[in-house]
């Protein structure tokens, strides 16, 4: 690269005056102000004039140079000067920030007062929206839309439930053989490991089984179903379907939600048998005999909490699909955005299940399961 | 005989008015283009006669009926739209695409329904592609299916949003015969929304300008007309380009 020189001319003592060269502009800029800083500090200089002396300066650039070296000479009480045939032709322009109206206390107050509303009225048109599918599942429709909608339906069962077995089942069992793990040394030092087979056969009975299938759906299917919605959208195919006078709920929303809340329990009972498979390994391996441990998970499983996490299932499975099809169909969405509305299904997903769990454990207690 | 008629309408968007008073007359089996500078509401324009946005002021009247809430229905089965990306569905071919609302609409049989289908296949020139998906198809191509699509429940009004947009002269004059074809075989009113003044001289028998500055209509009337006998110089030096 070609070396950039600054040229100084010595007015006395402790007097300097520089010029500009030919090649200042925006991408020399730092250079060049780190060359005359760098002069100024290092030696002890008491005036300092920026001489212009031609025309081919480039305006703003200039200007900017001139502005940040009277902020820093006057930081180091250095006397600065511009001077030159050339010192008068560039006019002092205001480089002000453009200021708010408003204060900032008021402007937060302003964006959690809107952001509350947002969220309400979302919650709000949500809730409509729910309902308006649990409607249409029960509404009659004509022969061929039923055959569309069995299509579709069909695709999307494979996709939701098929294609998610092996990953649920792997987790399933990883997460067993952990579990029963991490329980064998606490318990072990209370002499209790008898108990181990029990509270993972109950844990993943009632609660641990249903959760972990509701995170994968919302972490697999939730986004591949608001990216497939807002492409669609991006592309203008449900622009064009509303125009054709076809429903977007009946051919997009519906097979979508039946296909998750079908699967749900599925991949609910194929996880639980892959935990207690999990777990089975590991017990074995630490004394416990196949026979005993069969006895065992016979003896702690229980039909209630074995319906109980199936219906929470079907919960997870019908929010779960809603939640993306909802957030994808009410998005203004461009293909770049896609990512963005795909991450927000997959949080909101998430909370509804927790949410959703939190309201089961509560109602089971109350009912006593 | 008047197909559609547009009386003192504002074009509206957010809370800025885009164009004020618009009065216009189209007639049965033109070939109508809007055009402008771009952002002048040549798109939102075309929205208001379908019936996606609401109208605050004025009135739109489609074959003797207002556009409002009120005959929506009325409007979605007389009128049909080419979007500009095309709206094909992705994951069905061409052929699929076409049936699809026909196949949603009605109980007929699929051997009942592809004869229909591969006509309008023909007729756009696509019969080779049938069986090709939308990601499989040029830019021409896509247009040509997206038209075939928007004619398969025979509408008798066509919106075209940018039929012509992004493609090579020799394509775009074969999307211009395909309208006069259409026009001729169907007997049906085409508006196009476009950019393309070649297109709009070649087989527009009117053309509504829009000024964005001005805020209003300039120009309604045929396009040859407006050249010939037109005092405004804007209008003129649009149209001339």
């Amino acid at each position: 690269m070609k070396k950039l020189e600054t040229k100084y001319t010595k007015l006395g003592v402790g007097q300097f005056s520089f010029i500009l060269p030919y090649s200042f502009n925006f991408f020399t800029f730092d250079h060049y102000y780190y060359k005359i800083t760098h002069f100024i500090l290092t030696n002890e200089i008491e005036y300092l004039a920026l001489q212009l002396d031609n025309t081919y300066y480039k305006k703003v650039a200039t200007e900017l140079i001139r502005n940040k070296l009277a902020i820093f000479c006057k930081k180091h009480s250095v006397r600065f000067e511009v001077i030159g045939d050339e010192a008068t032709f560039f006019v002092k322009r205001e480089f002000t920030k453009v200021k708010s109206n408003k204060r900032n206390a008021t402007l937060l107050i302003d964006c959690i007062g809107h952001r509350t509303v947002e969220i309400f009225t979302d919650i709000s048109t949500y809730s409509k929206f729910i309902f308006l599918v649990l409607t249409n599942f029960f509404t009659h429709e004509r022969t061929s839309i039923k055959k569309m909608q069995r299509n579709e339906f069909c695709i999307h069962l494979n996709d939701v439930c098929m294609n998610a077995l092996p990953i649920t089942v792997l987790i399933g069992a990883l997460i067993g053989l952990i579990y029963s793990f991490q329980g064998y040394q606490p318990l072990s030092k209370f002499g209790a490991q008898s108990f181990l087979i029990q509270s993972i056969t109950i844990s993943f009975n009632r609660e641990v089984a249903a959760f972990l299938v509701g995170i994968i759906l919302c972490s697999r299917s939730a986004t591949a179903f608001t990216a497939d919605i807002c492409a669609m959208k991006a592309n203008q195919e449900i622009s064009s379907m509303e125009m054709m006078l076809i429903d977007p709920l009946k051919l997009i929303v519906i097979p979508r939600a039946l296909a998750t809340v079908f699967a749900a329990p599925i991949l609910t009972m194929y996880c639980f048998l892959s935990a207690l498979v999990g777990c089975l390994f590991m017990v074995k391996s630490i004394g416990f005999t196949f026979v005993y441990s069969f006895y065992q998970m016979q003896k702690h499983f229980l039909l209630t909490d074995f319906l109980g996490s199936m219906i929470k299932s079907i919960f997870f499975g019908y929010f779960i699909a809603t939640v993306a099809c909802y957030i994808a169909l009410n998005s203004k969405c461009f293909s770049s955005q896609i990512g963005k509305f795909a991450t927000k299904s997959v949080v909101i997903s998430i909370i509804t299940v927790v949410l959703i769990d939190g309201i089961f454990t509560l109602l089971y207690y109350a009912l006593g399961f | 005989m008047i197909d559609i008629q547009v009386r003192h309408l504002d074009l509206i968007q957010g809370d800025q008015k885009i164009i004020s008073d618009i009065n216009v007359e189209i007639l049965k089996n033109e070939i109508c283009a809007i055009t402008g500078p771009s952002g002048c509401g040549k798109t939102t324009f075309m929205k208001y006669l379908n019936g996606l946005i609401p109208i605050k002021r004025g009135t739109i009247t489609i074959k003797d009926k207002e556009v409002d809430e009120k005959n929506k229905a009325f409007m979605r089965s007389k009128l049909s739209i080419m979007f500009q990306e095309g709206g094909l569905i992705s994951n069905l071919t061409v052929l699929e695409n076409i049936c699809f609302p026909l196949q949603y609409h009605t109980s007929l049989s699929s051997y009942l329904i592809e004869p229909w289908a591969s006509e309008l296949l023909n007729m756009v020139g696509l019969s080779q592609s049938a069986h090709a998906l939308p990601c499989e198809l040029s830019g021409g191509m896509l247009k040509r299916a997206a038209i075939a699509r928007s004619m398969v429940l025979e509408p008798e009004v066509l919106f075209l949003d940018e039929p012509t947009s992004g493609l090579d002269p020799i394509t775009l004059k074969s999307i211009d015969n395909l309208i006069l074809k259409i026009r001729k075989e169907m007997n049906i009113t085409i508006i196009l929304v476009t950019h393309c003044l070649e297109s709009v001289f070649r087989i527009c028998d009117r053309v509504i300008l829009f000024d964005p500055k001005r805020k209003r209509m300039i120009e309604n009337g045929n396009p040859k007309e407006i050249v010939k006998h037109s005092s405004d110089s804007w209008s003129l030096e649009f149209l001339s380009y």
